[in-house]
């Protein structure tokens, strides 16, 4: 690089953390509708049982969780990948069926 | 096939550079008795062969892809998101070496990372590790870790913990002079305060408590931690994680240590494993903690990076003195629940919860209606519960496989005292019709 600017590369990217790409209301499945209107658990359960503060789980949608850990896989060595002459512990070409 | 990628000049060449003439004689220091051995094993099969012929062994299996199945016990049959599998599938995962080289593994060192933050998250606790080979191991060592710290020598477990956790527990336990001793449960199978304070003496290092417990109850804890650290023994809590979609975390609760099987969090059943123990902990045991655990740093240009991290706990000690001799953890099933809790969110984690808990509830409901029937665990469920049958388990899961139903867990091949009971999961796996077959099912088995 002769500008001396660094590449914007995958691995910029991937260091991102989940947790800083969240966003609220995102979400990255798709669930079943609930069935029945009768349980109100957060009215049914004693409330001595129940989780006070919600989870802070990372927030994304679909194509953002396959983008985030596809770019992470790429930041790794693997044997697919490239030859590793490690050998504690054996280090052998997966057949993918066998 | 061949999996070697050397061709004869390509060896030739490689012998000539260490000036080798052939082959054989570099074998040569091997006992000529112990050369060539023959090997008694049928002439492989091409790859479409092998495909269709465990194609064919797999079919004899009845499985949750055929069957409808109320079985839990330990084993969960959950939705997974696909992109879980994309994921690890990935072969840049799967064939990657244990992260020793933090610059060669930073995919697998990131992804560790955050799935130890989003179990900190989903626990409440505000230390994770990066997982241990299951749920049982996970508690087991779990254990050491508290006898360790508090110099004791006895654990309390209550009797609803689920028995192969506290085998494994026993196993790891046996030689060591310290030991594990039971709590009885009251007669629907919750927590007894009672027993518990009379079996805390001084020589107790943790008091061991499942919820939801083995018979599906979420146990009311309060005071358990109070209990616990007035006597200088701390409080493991052993969970199944997807019930923190709704009930009260180990951080909420005072445990010193959350523990247990991982499976839940978008691992196949695959028949009893690999799947994934997790452990959390305090601030406090972050040095105590055993196995695998990945920090955030910076790398020599002040970039972030990831690296195992406070590893003279484990390998880079002698080995009496490591707090557990686990090198290793359960990597690609660690990042299929990193995955899993990506995907869900702190919304969909709740949904989740909540969707089990739906099913759960309406099919008690629905036994609890039935005149031979009568449910055992009446006290707030996540997705499994138990009920007394008017026949032997095993007679009404034979009827039931008939009609393509897995039926319940057989409580009685492990607590005699519960005959004829019946441990029943519902999942969000779980149609309405599915619930319903399964209720006219079982009233069937007993009408005929």
């Amino acid at each position: 690089m002769t500008t001396g600017e660094r590449i914007h590369s995958s691995s910029d990217i991937a260091a991102e953390l989940s947790f800083e790409k969240s966003r609220p209301g995102k979400l990255g499945v798709c669930l079943p509708k609930r069935k029945w209107n009768q349980f109100e658990f957060s009215r049914t359960v004693p409330i001595n049982l129940q989780r006070q503060a919600a989870s802070q789980l990372p927030e994304l949608s679909e194509p953002e969780v396959v983008r985030h850990f596809v770019n992470l896989s790429k930041l790794n060595f693997s044997i697919d990948t490239h030859f590793y002459p490690l050998g504690s512990c054996t280090m052998k070409y997966n057949p993918k069926i066998n | 096939m061949s999996y070697f990628p050397l061709t004869a000049e390509d060896r030739q060449a490689m012998l000539d550079v260490i000036g080798v003439e052939h082959f054989g004689l570099i074998l040569q220091s091997i006992p000529a008795s112990l050369r060539n051995p023959s090997i008694r094993i049928p002439e492989s099969l091409s790859e479409y062969e092998i495909r269709t012929l465990f194609s064919q062994i797999a079919a004899e299996n009845a499985h949750v892809g055929k069957m409808v199945s109320f079985l839990g016990a330990g084993a969960y049959e959950h939705y997974i998101p696909s992109v879980v599998n994309t994921i690890i599938s990935r072969s840049e995962f799967y064939t990657a070496y244990t992260p020793y080289q933090p610059e060669a593994s930073q995919g697998t060192l990131q992804a560790l990372f955050e799935y130890q933050s989003m179990m900190c998250e989903l626990t409440g606790m505000p230390v994770s590790n990066g997982s241990h080979y299951d749920g049982a191991t996970a508690l087991a060592e779990a254990a050491l870790l508290s006898l360790n710290k508090t110099r004791r020598t006895k654990v309390l477990v209550t009797r609803s913990l689920h028995p192969e956790l506290r085998k494994v527990l026993d196993t790891y336990l046996a030689k060591t002079g310290m030991e594990s001793v039971e709590i009885p449960f009251l007669k629907d199978s919750s927590l007894d305060q009672n027993a518990l304070r009379e079996k805390l003496t001084v020589d107790v290092g943790a008091i061991i408590i499942q919820s939801p417990n083995f018979f599906g109850s979420v146990e009311d804890l309060s005071g358990i931690a109070e209990l616990a650290h007035q006597n200088g023994s701390l409080f493991i809590m052993v969970s199944n994680p997807l019930s923190f979609g709704f009930y009260k975390t180990p951080v909420e609760w005072g445990a010193d240590i959350a523990c247990g099987e991982g499976q839940p969090l978008g691992i196949p059943l695959s028949f009893g494993g690999p799947w994934l123990g997790f452990l959390t902990t305090t601030r406090e045991l972050m040095r105590q903690i055993p196995g695998r655990l990945v920090g955030l740093t910076k790398d020599s240009e002040g970039n972030r990076a990831f690296c195992l991290t406070l590893q003279a706990r484990e390998q880079h000690i002698r080995r009496e003195r490591a707090n557990s001799n686990i090198c290793t953890n359960q990597a690609l099933c660690a990042i299929a629940a990193a995955v899993y809790l990506t995907c869900m969110g702190k919304q969909g984690i709740r949904q989740v919860a909540e969707l089990n808990m739906e099913n759960a509830y309406y099919l008690r409901d629905e036994i609890a209606k039935l005149t031979n029937f009568q449910v055992v665990t009446q006290a707030s469920i996540f997705n499994e519960f138990a009920i007394r049958c008017p026949r032997p388990v095993s007679e009404i899961n034979q009827f039931l496989l008939k009609k393509g139903i897995l039926g319940g867990f057989d409580i009685a091949s492990v607590f005699p005292e519960f005959q004829n009971a019946m441990l029943l999961c519902a999942t969000e796996t779980k149609s309405k019709e599915d619930l319903d077959r399964f209720v006219a099912a079982l009233k069937e088995s007993v009408d005929q």
